[in-house]
């Protein structure tokens, strides 16, 4: 965290640049997303609040401390990589893996439930944003994981140290991104009517 | 370990426990089956809050100067303009 790069007196966030101008495409992506969803609503107000409370917000609540929780401890393996420790590293980084499995997990017992009622893309215009948006982030998250594998894997072969651990903080840049996502999501489509 | 570094776990631990806190509120106003712009506003300005603290102190933009680090504020800015604006003028 604290081995920013300056190019031109200006302090770049942490990690590769590359990914910061890689979040910034998925955070419009997801922007337009959330757009479409509340401008659709807006035409839509008693459908979208009649399927919303159809939905499991205890999935939803629990699939938000997971994602908080893999997110600090992806900051506590940055954290101790920064201090040379590079196997309290690869235990945090297996730990934050092990929360984004169990969000795969949930999320998919919810989706498995939806198709097993019956419910599909074209049920109704609130499950076509509900499936399309949390399918896009679930795709984002086993993205993320296999980042965090890869990384774990290189942390493993000794790869990274205190003075060299860029790709550490650049595999938590996307995490923390797709964690970023969650917190709009889950009040947008869980919570607010 | 440095002591910038040890201070910005601090931050980062009391974030950690701020977010978890503040998912509880959201999820527990779900639960009021309260409807209408007060109950979207606040659950809207929580996420913001949680969005924003999470850019700070795990993103690690809190040490950084300039643009990037308003980036992650800049992103929920204009979706939180844009959701606030339908929900009210949908309770119209």
């Amino acid at each position: 965290m604290s081995n920013t790069l300056t190019i031109e007196g200006v302090r770049q966030p942490p990690g590769d640049f590359a990914i910061w101008i890689f979040i910034m495409a998925e955070l419009l992506v997801f922007a337009i997303f959330f757009a479409a969803y509340a401008m659709t609503r807006m035409s839509h107000v008693e459908l979208f609040n009649e399927f919303q409370l159809q939905l499991n917000r205890r999935a939803a609540l629990a699939n938000t401390l997971v994602l908080i929780t893999s997110s600090y401890f992806v900051v506590r393996a940055v954290s101790a990589i920064s201090g040379g420790k590079a196997r309290s590293c690869l235990r945090w980084l297996l730990a934050a893996m092990g929360m984004g499995g169990l969000f795969i997990c949930i999320k998919s017992a919810e989706f498995a439930h939806h198709f097993a009622l019956g419910v599909n893309l074209s049920t109704n215009l609130f499950y076509m944003f509900y499936l399309s948006l949390t399918f896009f982030h679930f795709m984002h998250v086993i993205l993320g994981l296999v980042i965090l594998g890869a990384v774990a894997y290189k942390t493993r072969q000794g790869h990274y140290s205190a003075m060299n651990h860029t790709g550490v903080e650049t595999a938590a840049a996307y995490w923390h991104m797709v964690d970023l996502v969650w917190l709009i999501l889950f009040p947008l489509v869980y919570v607010m009517r | 370990m440095r002591k910038d570094d040890t201070a910005n776990l601090g931050a980062a631990n009391r974030t950690f426990l701020v977010l978890l806190a503040l998912t509880f509120v959201t999820f527990f106003a779900g639960e009021s089956h309260v409807e209408g712009v007060l109950l979207s506003g606040m659950v809207l300005g929580v996420a913001l809050l949680k969005g924003h603290l999470l850019g700070e102190h795990f993103m690690g933009l809190a040490r950084v100067r300039g643009v990037w680090r308003w980036i992650v504020v800049i992103w929920l800015f204009f979706p939180a303009m844009l959701i606030g604006t339908t929900f009210v003028l949908a309770a119209r």
